[in-house]
């Protein structure tokens, strides 16, 4: 089945001198238990993409699913409900509140969700200790690095065992150990309890973590690599695409 | 952690920035209800109390509140509410539902509003009671008290939550039709541009030119609503040309200068902040002029329209006492009477009637009535600052002598203050002939007569404790049946008019002090609100600068630079606007130079002021951003 398909999408920004098309007619879907990488150049819309399906956009023209359903026919009380239950979001500037610690950004979710303390302590302890945060949870946002800041959100993200994982570049400001980790993880949770996980990313090597990468350029799905064989076998496969495309691996 | 948890932390870890709003509010409710107990405490609106020319000076200032209130409320939630946009924003995309959210803001209004009502409330009794604390011993109107009344509680309470849900529900509403994408930036997302255009440049100099030119052709006291559409087309014009300005923040010589830059990044509210303490600035410099002026005003007008040291009327068996022996009454109480006159005359509810040839004696005019005619007097001053409705019946007056009518036809008008006011008499007055005065008198039905009593002293500025004797008698042997009785037989005297008139000017001072320095102090609260706001949001830019390699000096000279843009330049174009609105109105109206003289005294003490306020905002910014730590 698919959790997630978007047909026909248009999306524009009005600036001062023009309408620029930033989405133009993209389609695309993703299967319940499938992990997909966008990559594509900056600018080229990723952002405004993950925005539109996660619901905290509305797209111009065409038409998203997520489960079945419309999210323009959606309730917005139920499009938040979903994202509380079903959806862990992953921003590219993280969006943590500053004036919670990083402990408590953590569980907001699960208090929404009036988790009982006990869930909160061990979701939270288990996931400090993957994303290597358990000695910085008392602190507060503006006093930790960049890359805590990203490991923050990923934990935030996944507390409440989400179905889809929405990521825009989640390990963007991780080292390859980091790296390393938290694509394991996502890579687990997609294979164990069978999340969908959408992420958007620069870096090939986290790319072919994925069953599927799609390139986005131009506001337009350019091209789409399934994987066949081994992780190694697909990050090969991803490089050869990025060079057929013309684009320096750099530009993406 | 609970939800409830959530919000209460957030109530806690943003506490300066509720605070703040808390403050704006309580300020707002306090000085409301200030002017409610006062506009609502009997006493004070009691005439035979407080003499209305005292207690009207109460209107303009309470009507400048009120607009005040209508701005300021709306302003400072759209603050504070710009600022919980981000967060709001975040919790969104975590799950938090529309409607927790709404349920959230809702409540926490609900705790900051009635807190700084009660609080405001409190506040505003303190001041309520300082405020008649000085009525009765600083101007010394000791019939008046503070009293306790439900009434302007309600009052208070029920505009300020009305103005307050009415901000909510516009605020809520603009919520609810906004994207999350737009929430999440609301805070860092720069200000949409105002661009400088010629257009704005000519149209607001010529609105501001055409503001000077009406005032100065078509100013007139009675025709005071000039100085309203004066005003507006000044501001109107002061509004294009704050456009503009933005124009002129390119820095000194084309260099870059941060400050500049600064405030032109954040011109929109720039424009916007500045508009309202330009108004701000302006209504106190004109009114603390104002109040200046009509102080000796009120003086003279006591004098002109008090010809004799004492009046009083005799009639009905009331107040019967002769001449001869209210002289030595007044003589044993040590006012010497120099000369005393006394007349007949007739009154009912509109008129009072004198045979011309008894006026004549009695004030050495000669006045000239034929028969069959009247002359019509009007008792003012057309000097006195106030408008005068002077064209009123100029028609034949029917008076009825039992079975006949005996009409007069209207034989001109003048204008002249016969007599002292006194309620002894009717608004109008009318000259009759002699023979028609006698006709009236003999068989008239709708006229009762009266004797005028008029009296110099040699020295009425010592006349009280004489005058009080005299009044005591006099009420004594009345037996008053109730105090209007009473009322309608107090003498009149120069002297209470003159202190009425001393009374009403301190009051007027004192109460225009009041609004002068609320509103001054408004302006600066809500310039601090701009440059605290804008600090917090741009603490990321400031570390950055620094961090380039700027030192600490010159970042002070940098914040100082932007800081004069918000404090001073407002004040420079509020006091200009005040000093030629208070030019204007007082010469115009023969008042002389005192206009321009006070307007620029008070700016020149809240220049001085503003000087310390600039040097103040600008250490707290410094603090707030951790300048300090540079140096
Ligand atoms: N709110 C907005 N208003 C106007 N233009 C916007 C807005 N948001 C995004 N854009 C423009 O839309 C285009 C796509 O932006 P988007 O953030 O989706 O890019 P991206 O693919 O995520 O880039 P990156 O890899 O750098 O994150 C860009 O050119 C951007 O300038
Ligand atoms: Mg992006």
């Amino acid at each position: 089945m698919n959790i997630i398909e978007v047909r026909h999408v248009w999306k524009s920004y009005q600036t001062k001198t023009e309408k620029a098309d930033v989405l133009k007619d993209i389609n695309l879907c993703v299967r319940a238990n499938e992990m997909v990488a966008i990559m594509g150049p900056s600018g080229s819309g990723k952002t405004t993409l993950l925005n539109l399906i996660s619901g905290i956009d509305r797209a111009d023209k065409g038409e998203i699913l997520i489960e079945g359903n419309s999210i323009s026919a959606m309730k917005k009380s139920d499009m938040a409900l979903f994202r509380r239950k079903r959806l862990g979001l992953v921003f590219q500037d993280f969006n943590l509140l500053e004036c919670f610690t990083v402990r408590e950004n953590i569980i907001l979710p699960m208090a929404l969700e009036k988790k009982d303390r006990h869930e909160q302590e061990s979701q939270l302890n288990m996931l400090s200790q993957i994303l290597c945060i358990g000695d910085i949870l008392d602190k507060n946002i503006p006093d930790i690095s960049g890359g805590q800041k990203q490991r923050v959100a990923i934990a935030r993200a996944f507390v409440n065992n989400p179905a889809v994982i929405f990521a825009d570049e989640p390990t963007g400001n991780l080292d390859s150990k980091s790296t390393k980790d938290v694509m394991h993880y996502l890579a687990g949770a997609n294979d164990k309890f069978g999340a969908g996980v959408l992420m958007v990313t620069h870096d090939t090597f986290a790319a072919s973590y994925c069953q599927r990468v799609l390139l986005l350029k131009d506001g337009k799905v350019l091209s789409e690599l399934q994987k066949k064989g081994s992780r190694k076998q697909f990050f090969r496969d991803i490089l050869e695409m990025l060079v057929l495309i013309g684009g320096e691996q750099n530009d993406i | 952690m609970t939800f409830r948890e959530i919000s209460l932390q957030m109530l806690r870890k943003s506490y300066k920035r509720y605070l703040l709003y808390f403050y704006c509010n309580v300020f707002t409710a306090a000085i409301f209800y200030t002017f409610a107990s006062i506009y609502t405490n009997e006493d004070f609106m009691n005439p035979s109390i407080v003499n209305p020319m005292i207690s009207s000076n109460i209107i303009a200032p309470s009507v400048f509140t009120v607009i005040f209130m209508f701005f300021f409320i709306p302003y400072s939630y759209s603050v504070f509410f710009r600022n919980r946009k981000s967060e709001y924003g975040i919790l969104m995309t975590l799950g938090m539902t529309e409607k927790e959210v709404l349920t959230n803001m809702l409540a926490e209004n609900l705790l900051i509003n009635l807190l700084s009502l009660v609080a405001g409330i409190l506040a505003g009794t303190l001041i309520s009671l300082l405020f008649f604390w000085g009525i009765r011993n600083v101007i010394g109107i000791s019939g008046v008290a503070w009293k306790l009344s439900l009434k302007p509680y309600a009052i208070t309470a029920g505009v300020y939550l009305a103005i307050t849900a009415v901000t909510l529900a516009l605020q809520l509403f603009g919520f609810v039709k906004m994207q999350i994408t737009d929430m999440l930036k609301a805070r860092s997302r720069g200000e949409k541009e105002v661009k400088p255009s010629l257009f704005g440049l000519i149209a607001g100099s010529l609105l501001s030119i055409a503001s000077v030119a009406v005032m100065l052709t078509w100013f007139r006291a009675e025709a005071s609503w000039v100085l309203l559409i004066s005003f507006v087309l000044m501001m109107a014009g002061i509004w294009l040309l704050l456009g503009c300005m933005r124009a002129a923040l390119t820095g000194r010589a084309g260099a870059f200068d941060l400050g500049s830059t600064f405030v032109r990044q954040h011109f929109r509210s720039y424009r916007t902040v500045t508009f309202i303490t330009v108004s701000l600035f302006a209504t106190s410099v004109f009114l603390a002029g104002l109040s200046m002026v009509t102080y000796p005003d009120f003086q003279n007008n006591a004098l002109n329209y008090s010809p004799y040291d004492l009046v009083h009327v005799q009639s009905d068996g009331k107040n019967e006492m002769t001449l001869q022996k209210a002289s030595e009454l007044l003589l044993k109480h040590g006012v010497s009477v120099v000369s005393s006159a006394e007349m007949p005359y007739m009154r009912n509810g509109v008129f009072n009637l004198f045979s011309v040839s008894e006026i004549n004696r009695l004030t050495g005019l000669n006045y000239a009535v034929k028969p069959g005619e009247y002359l019509l007097i009007y008792q003012y001053d057309l000097n006195d600052g106030y408008s005068h409705e002077m064209n009123l019946l100029q028609t034949t007056i029917d008076f009825s002598l039992g079975t006949e009518q005996l009409g007069l036809k209207y034989a001109g008008q003048d204008v002249r203050i016969l007599f002292n006011n006194n309620s002894g008499f009717a608004d109008k007055t009318l000259l009759l002939a002699d023979a028609d005065y006698k006709e009236i008198e003999k068989n008239g039905e709708e006229y009762y007569s009266g004797i005028i009593k008029c009296f110099i002293f040699s020295d009425w500025r010592n006349s009280g404790q004489g005058l009080q004797a005299l009044q005591q008698v006099l009420t004594a042997q009345n037996h008053p049946a109730d105090a209007a009785e009473e009322k309608y037989f107090k003498i009149s005297s120069k002297l209470k008019a003159y202190s009425t008139a001393q009374q009403s000017s301190c009051f007027l001072i004192f109460v225009m002090s009041f609004v002068v320095a609320l509103f001054y102090l408004s302006a600066n609260i809500i310039i601090y609100f701009k440059i605290q706001g804008e600090a917090e949001d741009e603490k990321q830019m400031y570390r950055g600068i620094y961090r380039i390699g700027i030192s600490g000096e010159e970042m002070h000279g940098i914040l100082k630079h932007k800081n004069k843009l918000y404090c001073l330049i407002p004040l420079y174009a509020g006091s200009a606007v005040g000093v030629f609105f208070s030019f204007a109105t007082n010469a115009l109206s023969n008042s002389g130079l005192s206009g321009i003289i006070f307007a620029v005294a008070v700016s020149a003490l809240l220049l001085l002021l503003q000087g310390l306020v600039l040097a103040s905002f600008t250490r707290w910014e410094e603090k707030a951003l951790g300048v300090e730590k540079w140096l």
